[in-house]
């Protein structure tokens, strides 16, 4: 690896997802100020920042929920800034959402299929006719499905509706149905919120090893213990900037950061 | 990876053919139907053994008639369905396919062949098999026409957009004369025939009705119990997650409202050749409303449920027509109506069926496959 | 020229009915966001019991019943109050216990309570056009209205009283909008219900007084409406309703003097539509749906509504 300036920033060939001065104002109110943001293969990245930080928001521009002001977003070499997120979605970026956002009436593994929605293309009058072509799509739709709710340890609960399950089970169903989508990075909106430790711990393990499939994660937590524990780099965000980048301990101990979070004077 | 049965305590999936290794594993049997699928197809088996054999049992016209008239309605509720029950989007404006297709199909073999080229209509007896899709499809762009600007708005703005939409098909299809004769309507909608057999009695056309209701509520079926049906739930349930997971929602939507369209649009050209004539007066708001009620009454979102609201509404509204009271006062059948429409969303907003849900999945074709897939299943398990 | 001018009158005029209609949808909608299918009917209950006070009597589910035979002025304020106390009793039957459901089944139930109170109101009446009575304060001896030429445009007195009555209750409701306690946890309970209520407002109240005052406006307009039209039909409040509802879109859902501005723009938009469109007065009533669909299309805040834009 060439060696750079920042520790723990790769080249920027290698980058995977990168955004350049990213702009998201609403009216007045600018949420995102020219952010610099990347993420490479097979990397965890942290973003962190006090309530308001913009963290949410720069999830949303990147994902395509709302375009931004200004600013250019590129991933795997296309530019996707004010793309339709079903579009990103099919370019290869999944996310979860902070207030879960599951697909209550449909039993678990109904929503997980529904991830897989966009890797198969199935026409309507091959639906109708069930073909073999059509049924073994369906097939694999299913297992896949099947196999990432026992990847997330929710494989008994598959014909149980969403709004059953526990709240803990629901987190780990949202992050099934993104990794349905078989991305190449996927978003994590606060997984851990509301979690005991124990979920917390399995969450942490789940994180890492779906970064040991080859995906790149980027994960907004107000965990420290599941920030600092799963990822290789941090970055910081404070009233819409970017404030500090790098290594989680180097983060921690950062000045700037520890004022974002606590009030100047405490540092 | 192996589940553990003994992990799963919540099912409660009835015997049947199911059989002692799906009951272990209740994923399996869950995802073969088991036993309830057995029950249901009994069911729908008497059901249809009803529907077939009635005809042939009653003595006066009447009955045969009201029969045709629920088929009818049974397929536009089922159609309604797929848009409000399914995706989620109030269409208030449904009557508007219905009204389209009958007039495509009068329009064709009337002003066209009739009026403009003299032709025999015997000789043209295959076009009207051939409406029923053609006449669908054309209801189907409408269907896209009008989707289109619904797009971008919110649920109660899209239910008036509907709305006005139908109201404006309807002003059209009264005041173009020149294209559908106004409110005179139009007459000498040929009855459907093959190679020279006519199908001119009540039954006969009963029967033709009962196999394209049959067709109809054959193909929903299919298309919904894929990734198709599980991408109008998904938009009906969260669009923005629907959005995110990879589904176009404004295509989908679009796909929605056209599929619905398509079957109201296909049993209109039905309704041209069964009554011959067709005029203004059977398409107002109140047809929309009418059809709404039925999708609500039965259960959105479920199969079954418009089938039985229709069913159960429009044969008791046919049934209860010769009663005295209810010939003097025939605002008697409107307060019921608006009466059930508040009370059931008041007390009972699921409808008759309401806790049944579709399982939105492909189910195996055969029975042999079911069989090999329960054992692929267990084995897994145990 | 004159018939410009004339059809801006008679625009104008009809327009004011709408206006009246629409605060009701615009205050109802700004609160719970319901599209309150209803008014139109509540409308058409206006124009029938302002014609049952005004009449000696009148044939109730086919038996004549002996009636006061009160003016005109007083027959139209018992219509108010008593189709506003309709109003309450509706929301409290068929919409609170809606107030946490899936908006479908709010729109629903509206749509089910606009069916039977048509129906109802059949049962009655009949299904015939019911006369309604002259007003002898506007009518000349001879039975026709009472009119004033301005050049070749003729405008009667009953159309200027419709005006001045539209902008006075306009101008009252923005008094009281603005000005009193309840007026002002209205406009809070527009704003944010759940914080209004925490805040110790009585949502409850604040809501059934807005359909009280939402359904007297209707009313008004209906007793005005039969007056100008000489006939109330069970139906009638269909189309009105609807095209009201439009015009509070068209103004910008939530905001008062933009019902009241979309309201007189429709009216006056139709008017000369049908005059001066080809086909223009077969196509009338699509003219409304067309507006509907372009402001939503282009301007879905409507004319006076501020373009919010949402943080997701």
């Amino acid at each position: 690896m060439v060696a750079t300036a920042t520790p723990g920033v790769s080249p920027r060939a290698e980058r995977l997802l990168e955004t350049t001065r990213l702009v998201k104002a609403f009216g007045g109110l600018v949420a995102v100020n020219k952010v610099d943001f990347h993420a490479s293969e097979n990397e965890i990245v942290g973003l962190i920042g006090p309530n308001g930080a913009g963290k949410t928001t720069l999830f949303n521009a990147i994902t395509g929920v709302y375009p931004p002001t200004s600013g250019s977003i590129v991933f795997k070499g296309h530019a996707i800034a004010g793309m339709l997120p079903s579009k990103v979605t099919k370019l290869g970026i999944a996310r979860t959402f902070q207030n879960i956002r599951l697909f209550n009436e449909m039993t678990a593994l109904e929503n997980v299929m529904v991830g897989q929605h966009c890797r198969s293309h199935t026409s309507m009058l091959r639906i109708i006719a069930r073909t073999p072509g059509a049924m073994r799509a369906e097939r694999a739709i299913r297992d896949k499905s099947m196999a990432l709710l026992d990847y997330v340890g929710l494989g008994g609960h598959a014909v149980e509706l969403a709004k059953n399950l526990p709240y803990g089970s629901q987190r780990r169903l949202e992050i099934a149905r993104a990794l349905a989508t078989e991305p190449s990075l996927i978003f994590l909106d606060e997984p851990a919120a509301g979690m005991n430790p124990r979920e917390t711990a399995a969450l942490m393990g789940l994180i890492r090893r779906i970064r040991d499939e080859g995906m790149t994660i980027i994960l907004i937590e107000h965990d420290m213990k599941v920030v600092m524990g799963t990822s290789d780099r941090v970055v910081v965000l404070d009233h819409g900037e970017k404030i500090a980048e790098g290594p989680p301990q180097q983060v921690r101990s950062d000045p700037k950061v520890i004022e974002a979070y606590l009030g100047k004077g405490a540092a | 990876m192996a589940r553990t049965p003994k992990d799963n305590q919540t099912d409660a999936q009835p015997s049947g053919s199911g059989g002692y290794r799906a009951k272990l594993n209740p994923i399996a049997s869950a995802m073969t139907g088991g036993g309830s699928t057995r029950s249901t197809r009994i069911l729908l088996a008497v059901l249809l053994a009803f529907a077939v054999i009635l005809p042939f049992l009653v003595g006066s016209n009447r009955w045969i008639t009201l029969m045709t008239v629920v088929v009818i309605y049974v397929v536009l509720a089922s159609g309604l369905n797929i848009v409000v029950g399914f995706t989620g989007l109030l269409d208030l404006g449904y009557v508007a396919f219905y009204a389209i297709g009958a007039y495509y199909t009068a329009i064709i073999f009337n002003n066209v062949l009739k009026v403009k080229y003299g032709v025999d209509l015997d000789a043209f007896w295959w076009l009207t098999w051939i409406n029923f899709v053609v006449g669908g499809l054309v209801a189907a762009l409408a269907g896209v026409l009008i989707g289109y600007p619904t797009l971008r708005v919110r649920g109660d703005y899209l239910a008036i957009m509907t709305l006005g939409f139908g109201e404006i098909i309807r002003i059209l299809a009264l005041n173009w004369v020149g294209l559908t004769r106004g409110p005179s309507g139009i007459s000498g909608i040929p009855q459907p025939a093959i190679l020279g057999y006519h199908f001119t009695t009540q039954k006969s056309l009963y029967f033709v009705g009962l196999a394209l209701a049959l067709l109809s509520l054959w193909a929903i079926s299919r298309i919904v119990r894929s990734r198709i049906g599980r991408a109008w739930t998904a938009i009906r349930e969260d669009e923005v997650a629907a959005e995110a997971m990879g589904i176009h929602t404004s295509r989908y939507k679009l796909l929605s409202y056209a599929t619905g369209a398509f079957f109201a649009g296909a049993m209109g050209v039905f309704f041209g050749h069964y009554l011959n004539y067709i005029s203004p007066s059977s398409f107002m708001l109140m047809e929309s409303f009418l059809i709404l009620s039925l999708v609500v009454l039965g259960g959105m979102g479920n199969l079954a449920g418009p089938v039985l609201g229709a069913i159960v509404w429009m044969g008791l509204q046919e049934w209860l027509r010769d009663v005295p009271f209810i010939q003097l006062h025939p605002e008697t059948r409107g307060i019921a109506m608006g009466l059930v429409l508040v009370l059931l969303m008041v007390f009972r907003p699921q409808g008759l069926l309401g806790s049944m849900r579709v399982k939105l999945e492909m189910r195996p074709g055969s029975k042999d496959e079911a069989e090999r897939e329960r054992e692929v299943w267990s084995d897994a398990g145990s | 020229m004159s018939q410009l001018a004339q059809q801006l009158v008679n625009g104008l005029m009809i327009g004011c009915l709408y206006a009246l209609i629409a605060v009701g949808y615009t205050m109802v909608y700004g609160i719970i966001e319901l599209i309150n299918f209803a008014f139109g009917e509540l409308f058409m209950f206006g124009a029938f019991i302002t014609i049952m006070m005004m009449s000696p009597d009148i044939s109730l589910f086919g038996q004549t019943v002996g009636m006061p035979h009160l003016n005109f002025f007083l027959a139209i304020i018992i219509a108010m109050v008593v189709v506003g106390i309709m109003g309450v009793v509706i929301e409290r039957l068929a919409y609170r216990p809606l107030r946490n459901a899936p908006r479908l089944a709010a729109l629903i139930s509206a749509i089910g309570v606009s069916i039977l109170l048509q129906n109802v109101a059949q049962a009655i009446f009949g299904s015939q056009q019911v006369p309604f009575p002259d007003i002898p304060l506007f009518t000349t001896a001879l039975g026709a209205p009472k009119a004033f030429s301005v050049g070749s445009v003729e405008i009667t007195y009953f159309q200027v009283f419709v005006v001045v009555v539209t902008v006075t209750a306009m101008l009252l409701l923005n008094l009281f909008v603005q000005r009193t306690r309840m007026g002002r946890a209205m406009r809070a309970s527009a704003q944010d219900k759940s914080t209004s209520a925490l805040m110790g407002v009585n949502v409850n109240k604040v809501i059934a007084v807005t359909f009280l005052i939402g359904s007297a406006m209707g009313a008004l307009a209906g007793g005005l409406y039969g007056g100008v039209y000489h006939s109330a039909w069970p139906l009638m409040g269909f189309n009105p309703g609807l095209k009201a509802f439009i015009a509070a879109v068209l103004g910008g859902i939530g905001n008062i003097p933009g019902a009241f501005l979309g309201g007189l723009l429709l009216g006056v938009i139709e008017a000369l539509g049908s005059a001066y469109l080809p086909l223009g007065s077969q196509y009338r009533d699509a003219i409304a749906f067309v507006i509907l669909i372009l402001i939503l299309s282009f301007r879905p805040s409507g004319l006076l509504g501020s373009t919010v834009s949402q943080k997701a």
